[in-house]
């Protein structure tokens, strides 16, 4: 709303647009790229749970209905990936729609039940739909995209590289869910997510912003699923289950529910702490499963509710001094 | 019962019943626009689902309520504040992680329009709605003298504070009848007295008001009428006078015939 907010944006942009020059070695931007793609879908999932106040543990589903729309759509009947993105984003949405009807009628355990069960009811659908999401084998060979006659990927040679695509997508979506968190709709989730009956008794139709919050969440999961099949060239259905569903919920709890912010800090720790620690890669979910544990006991607010925590009180006392 | 033109709200032969527990039995009355009109009667008489169901939260067994001349019996809650008509519950139900002046600029959410589309992008309207809607709510605060605390979160506020908060908040969705459940419970007679003058002012304004209250003596000495429900029947309705001298009032919600 300010100028100064407005800056923080741009300069952000710049960043995502020169980092990947900045002399940074290819298997960093790769791993990077992932985490931007992860980060968009656990964006959507943070507004869900921290904004909305609605649970979803099947976030993996739409995250698959947008990579395999995507990639069907490019290698099937060569469309442009331009196209075939947006067009995984609003299957997705249409899909999340479903969710967001059923929030209606459940409320906490049951609808994170219900969610579950949907994510479960999708990957299965993944697996025996051979001929829409080639089963068990998936989706080889997704070409990348175009731009300018120009490939876009993660060589050294690229200019524009799925790094950009995957982060200025985060960018772009973190940017309009900020505004919309900012105005009068933002307020009627937070009412909604604060107290439900008191938000339909100050007139706000509640069961519209349910479903809307839901429709939101699965485009962002959606649109990064999009960018994800074109990252990594090949889907499979293993990659969109229940199991990445639970790790999406680990990365919003582990950085910070309702923050932009404590989404791209887990999905960073979460795309790039396997690397670290890659000899013992089976002890990944042990890890995770550890850290939440710990974060949910000491810092219910995520590490990015810590940190912001800290640094406003060093602000504060800084000022004081001042 | 005879209906006047200017009713503003209507209830005709309300039933509603939980399953064999019959809650309200064939209640009827009628409220004149501009009054303010307490609701009285011993716990379990239902007073608050007398005001669940005019509210439409929950749905009537049989009966009509019209309002404005409009049958609402079977709208959604949101419906019926969309129409002009909203309430308050029993405990205080805040939006308790927003400060005071988000609390209230949530309702304004029906009176400032904006769209998702507005609010994704930040167009102009979705900013000016924004300033409208903080200009709005403050003027509220100011009616209901929490202007000083705006900022605070609504979580922090005392008990009388929060209730003239939700005060401030049903008035932002520009009700033309307010039904406040018992809007004094929890707070002293200081506390009690602004309540009363704040009414007062509200209603001075054109703004029907209805409120159910244990507190006897604040309603007869703000209400210009009285309904008495007990065992969810109507009992009597009349003005403060006539309810203090009516023999089965004093009967039935006193259980003595010789007090008052």
């Amino acid at each position: 709303m300010d100028k100064r907010k407005n800056l923080i944006w741009f300069v952000l942009a710049i960043v995502i647009a020169l980092f990947p020059f900045l002399g940074v070695n290819t298997f960093t931007v790769q791993l990077l790229t992932l985490a931007g793609i992860y980060a968009t879908v656990a964006l959507g999932l943070s507004f869900v749970l921290g904004n909305a106040g609605q649970i979803s543990l099947g976030q993996a589903a739409f995250f698959g209905i947008g990579a395999f729309t995507t990639a069907q759509l490019i290698t099937k009947f060569q469309i442009s990936f331009w196209l075939a993105l947006p067009a995984g984003g609003f299957l997705a949405g249409l899909a999340g729609a479903a969710p967001g009807y059923l929030a209606l009628r459940f409320q906490g355990h049951y609808l994170a039940m219900v969610t579950l069960c949907f994510g479960l009811i999708l990957q299965i659908l993944f697996l025996e739909l051979p001929s829409i999401t080639g089963g068990a084998g998936g989706i080889p060979d997704i070409p990348s995209p175009f731009i300018l006659g120009r490939a876009i990927d993660n060589s050294a040679g690229a200019i524009i590289k799925t790094f950009h695509v995957a982060w200025f997508l985060l960018l772009a979506t973190a940017w309009l869910l900020n505004n919309l968190l900012s105005a009068r709709s933002g307020r009627a989730f937070a009412a909604i997510r604060d107290d439900t009956l008191a938000a339909e008794a100050t007139g706000i139709p509640v069961a519209g912003y349910k479903v809307r919050a839901f429709i939101i969440a699965a485009v962002l999961a959606g649109l990064s699923g999009g960018v994800y099949c074109i990252h990594t060239h090949y889907i499979g259905p293993e990659i969109f289950g229940v199991g990445s569903s639970l790790e999406f919920l680990i990365i919003v709890v582990i950085g910070g529910l309702g923050s932009p912010v404590g989404a791209v800090v887990g999905s960073l720790l979460f795309a790039v702490l396997p690397e670290v620690m890659r000899s013992y890669e089976e002890y990944r979910l042990l890890v995770f499963g550890c850290m939440l544990m710990l974060i949910v006991l000491i810092a219910p607010g995520g590490i990015w509710g810590l940190v912001s925590n800290r640094i406003s009180k060093v602000w504060k006392n800084v000022k004081n001094r001042l | 019962m005879s209906r006047i033109a200017f009713d503003i709200l209507y209830v005709d032969g309300l039933t509603k019943a939980f399953g064999g527990l019959v809650a309200l039995q064939d209640v009827s009355f009628n409220i004149a626009a501009g009054r303010i009109v307490g609701i009285i009667g011993p716990n379990g008489a239902g007073k608050t689902t007398l005001f669940n169901c005019i509210s439409g939260l929950e749905k009537v067994t049989s009966g009509t309520i019209l309002f404005k001349e409009r049958n609402i019996t079977r709208l959604l809650p949101h419906e019926v504040v969309k129409l002009g008509m909203v309430r308050t519950f029993q405990t205080t139900r805040l939006f308790r992680h927003m400060t005071a002046l988000e609390n209230v600029m949530a309702g304004t959410y029906l009176t400032v329009r904006s769209s998702l589309f507005a609010d994704l992008l930040l167009l102009p309207k979705a900013l000016r709605a924004e300033q409208k809607s903080r200009e709005k709510a403050m003027d509220l605060l100011k009616l209901v003298k929490l202007d000083d605390l705006a900022d605070l979160r609504a979580e922090n506020l005392t008990l009388s504070q929060a209730r003239r908060m939700e005060i401030a908040r049903v008035l932002a969705t520009g009700a033309e009848i307010l039904l406040l459940d018992e809007p004094s419970a929890g707070l002293d007679d200081n506390e009690r007295m602004e309540l009363v003058a704040l009414l007062r002012e509200i209603n001075s304004t054109g703004m029907t008001v209805v409120l159910i209250e244990h507190d006897i003596d604040l309603i007869i000495n703000l209400c210009e009428e009285i309904i008495v429900l007990n065992y969810g029947r109507l009992l009597a309705k009349g003005s403060p006078a006539a309810i203090k001298n009516n023999e089965a009032v004093l009967e039935a919600y006193l259980g003595v015939s010789d007090e008052l």
